[in-house]
């Protein structure tokens, strides 16, 4: 036997190894582990308050559907935080994909839906310009770009909800069932999530992609490893921003009608996500099954706290609470 | 006050972790008198000043201030005993004027604890003119020349009675006439009894300042004594003076294809017209001391800087690589100096890391063969022994030779024709060190031209082909690998008149 043919055998039976080895675990999958050890803990205490309705499926279907929209910002939120950034711009993205796949229906769908992404895609190219060729912090740039789509939003409708488009026609009656349909028991709003978290995935294992995690983790040495770092981020800008507006497809199909104040909530929610996630919030290290985590765990502690009556007004302190409380506790393990 | 040292050092070992720095080093400063440390980069000069700054405590040995053993010697006391080191990165707050820099921290109070601004201004006007020298007080020193913010510096290390005064390389960035203007500051201090350690490069000025020479090599003192004893020759002689193992070398026949041709390469004052050639399978050194300009040299060919002059051809073609990645695509690649801040995405893993340009080579329409980029950088981390021998590892965690082999994979698989290395063995331990150099010298027989950029002289000695020596942002002097010594790489260096002439012949 040739010393070709044992290779390739030792190199599989490392790979073997790694596979089960605890200790060979990276970065993201601990992170997992940690993250699953904390969904697991909140929907075991969240069951006991609830006296199990928290669990009952038709209560788990609730949840996924009503934070679909979430489930994909957070994928658009995922890249940026990977790349060293944070995009405001998520949650104007959103509302104004809303606004204008609802504002061309008159057209069909076929020039609706591209347009709406066309005009989210334009954000992310303009927040990616500013980030990576003017060099402007990317909280100050998507500071404005956020308000700048939010802004752009209202003047198309002048301010108030657009439920049709130019010459009268409204979103068509099939497709505002899409959000009352299970396939599964999963409503069709989180098999869509889901489909583009696959997409996200398939993203990050393209080179352009794989490259994220090393120009948020160090430009300089991802530079000077040749890797096209101007490219990478401004990829990631598009791809984000794109991602955000398919998030205001489906919040036009749950309500039924385009809102120029839609997502005012989505960008700190996805930040919020993202770090209970435990993405670090200095770029580089994350993966992306823990931005979906990270919602699911926000989404049961908002169902928890409706199902046991918390004042709605107090919520958003226990939110609050359990972000700092993560992030502590992620910040405690990497030193 | 006696006539006796203010400030001598007894026995002083230091040893960071496994690496000996110091050893059994003695050394006197007396009140009135120029000390000038000299010695190779790595020979312990930093350390030694940072010992009588207090900065880092030695091992062993003793530190006795006039005439009486320190046991417990911290900076605050080295400060307070007029002790002050002006370290080459001045420690001066940018924003802040002369008057708020020097008393920062001491400011002279008046009622009510206010700061008492007329008087901190009276106070700096005359200590600035007790020194002869003017500054413009009003302007916030990042205003003011580089000289003229290591006056400031200076001048607040004058605010307490000052005994003992360090200098580090103060004239690595200095003109002529700055140079002379703080030559004269430092007699003036001479002349009113300050004893003051001065470190240079530069030898004509060790001559035209000093009083007394101690010369360190490889942490211990090879030299000392009166600068009357030493002449250009001797001094580096003790500087450099030490056994060297060479390697295997081999004298690529000047007929091989030039892979890489650099004529009269600028930029600015740190690269002022670099010309030379590295052949197919050639390794060439590049010596030099910190700031001659090698470093600067490599990124202009890497793209990583761009030239001001100058042109580069790489297999006969003229090239003008605008960033890295563009070198890449040519078929360079770099190693560069810093390996945790330029080298290595730290929070990634072994395998990432030395894949980079793998993933790049490999993917087409950015889809990558994940398969293979895995088996094949699982081979490159065995073939280079990368301990632990797993692609998954955190590379933060691994020794520095081992971070170093990760960094040198990714350049294995890349399919490039020229190599530059940056100081590829710094804070690399000895096995590890033998291990890069068998890599090394096995991509050179690959037919690879190799730019070996080095400060460690027994390195470049020992490992290259052909020896480059630059010297103030130019190519001083090139030497055959056999016929270079210690000596005459280090006369180069130093800019020593008549050296390339000798160095020559």
């Amino acid at each position: 036997m040739s010393q070709a043919d044992v290779e390739p055998q030792a190199v599989r039976a490392a790979e073997r190894n790694e596979k089960t080895s605890i200790r060979n675990l990276t970065v993201e999958q601990v992170s997992n582990l940690r993250l699953l050890a904390l969904f697991v803990a909140v929907a075991a205490i969240g069951a006991l308050l609830s006296h199990g309705v928290l669990l009952r499926p038709e209560n788990l279907s609730n949840i996924l559907q009503q934070n679909a929209v979430l489930f994909v910002v957070v994928l658009a939120q995922f890249l940026i935080v990977v790349s060293g950034g944070f995009d405001l711009s998520v949650g104007a993205v959103t509302a104004l994909a809303s606004v204008i796949f609802v504002g061309c229906i008159d057209y069909g769908l076929a020039v609706s839906i591209p347009a709406a992404l066309l005009a989210g895609l334009a954000v992310g190219v303009v927040n990616g310009v500013l980030v990576t060729f003017v060099r402007l912090p990317s909280f100050v740039v998507t500071l404005g770009t956020m308000q700048i789509g939010y802004s752009v939003a209202k003047m198309w409708t002048g301010g108030g909800t657009i439920q049709t488009g130019f010459r009268g026609a409204t979103l068509p009656q099939p497709l505002l069932r899409f959000y009352s349909v299970d396939w599964l028991h999963v409503p069709l709003p989180v098999w869509l999530a889901i489909g583009i978290l696959a997409l996200t995935a398939l993203y990050l294992r393209s080179s352009i992609g794989h490259f994220l995690f090393a120009v948020g983790g160090n430009a300089r040495a991802a530079r000077l490893a040749g890797i096209p770092v101007s490219r990478v981020r401004l990829t990631a800008y598009a791809v984000a921003s794109l991602i955000a507006s398919v998030g205001g497809l489906l919040f036009a199909l749950r309500v039924g009608y385009g809102d120029p104040q839609a997502g005012t909530w989505l960008a700190l929610d996805s930040i919020a996500a993202v770090s209970i996630g435990g993405v670090s919030l200095t770029g580089g290290e994350g993966s992306i099954l823990s931005g979906f985590l990270g919602v699911l765990i926000i989404a049961m502690l908002d169902n928890i706290m409706n199902l046991l009556g918390v004042s709605v007004n107090a919520q958003p302190i226990v939110k609050g609470v359990i972000v700092i409380a993560t992030v502590y506790i992620y910040s405690r393990r990497r030193s | 006050m006696t006539d006796g040292p203010v400030l001598s050092l007894e026995g002083i070992d230091k040893a960071f972790g496994r690496a000996q720095v110091l050893k059994q080093v003695s050394c006197a400063f007396r009140p009135g008198e120029v000390h000038c440390l000299m010695g190779e980069n790595g020979a312990g000069k930093s350390t030694l000043i940072r010992i009588i700054s207090g900065a880092h405590r030695a091992d062993s040995g003793r530190i006795v201030f006039d005439g009486v053993s320190q046991e417990r010697y911290t900076p605050a006391w080295a400060r307070t005993h007029g002790i002050a080191t002006i370290y080459q990165e001045l420690d001066l707050v940018p924003n802040l004027n002369a008057a708020e820099n020097i008393f920062l921290g001491r400011e002279p109070l008046g009622l009510l604890g206010r700061i008492d601004h007329a008087k901190r201004r009276q106070r700096t006007l005359e200590i600035l003119a007790s020194m002869q020298v003017s500054v413009d007080i009003r302007r916030p020193v990042h205003e003011l020349g580089i000289a003229q913010q290591q006056m400031v510096a200076i001048a607040k290390a004058l605010t307490v009675d000052c005994r003992l005064l360090i200098l580090d390389e103060p004239t690595a960035v200095f003109t002529q006439t700055e140079t002379e203007a703080l030559f004269a500051l430092v007699r003036r201090m001479r002349a009113r009894g300050i004893a003051i350690v001065f470190i240079s490069h530069h030898m004509d000025e060790i001559f035209a300042i000093g009083d007394r020479i101690t010369v360190l090599r490889d942490g211990v003192v090879a030299s000392t004594g009166p600068i009357g004893e030493y002449d250009h020759d001797k001094l580096v002689r003790h500087m450099v003076g030490r056994d060297i193992a060479v390697g295997q070398r081999r004298t690529v026949p000047a007929d091989a294809e030039a892979l890489l041709e650099v004529r009269d390469l600028c930029d600015g004052d740190l690269v002022r017209g670099v010309t030379f050639s590295v052949r197919r399978g050639e390794i060439v050194g590049m010596a030099g001391l910190i700031g001659s300009g090698r470093t600067e040299t490599a990124r202009l060919l890497f793209g990583a800087a761009r030239a001001s002059g100058g042109e580069i051809r790489l297999r006969g073609k003229l090239i003008a690589p605008k960033t890295p990645f563009e070198a890449v695509q040519l078929g360079i690649g770099m190693v560069p100096e810093d390996r945790k801040l330029d080298g290595l995405v730290l929070r990634r893993t072994v395998g990432e890391n030395a894949a980079y340009t793998l993933v790049r080579k490999l993917s087409r329409f950015g889809v990558v063969p994940w398969r293979r980029v895995r088996r094949e950088i699982a081979g490159t981390v065995t073939e280079l022994s990368v301990r632990p021998n797993r692609t998954t590892a955190l590379v933060a965690r691994l020794s520095g030779g081992n971070q170093q082999k990760v960094v040198l994979g990714r350049w294995l698989a890349a399919g490039v024709d020229l190599l530059i290395l940056d100081e590829p063995t710094r804070g690399v331990d000895i096995g590890a060190r033998s291990e890069i150099y068998a890599v090394i010298r096995g991509l050179a027989d690959a037919g690879l031209g190799i730019l070996l950029i080095s400060s460690d002289l027994p390195e470049v000695l020992s490992q290259s082909d052909r020896i480059l020596v630059m010297t103030k942002g130019r190519v001083a002097g090139e030497i055959p690998g056999d016929a270079a010594t210690e000596e005459n790489v280090m006369a180069l260096a130093f800019g020593q008149p008549g050296a390339a002439q000798r160095a020559a012949a």
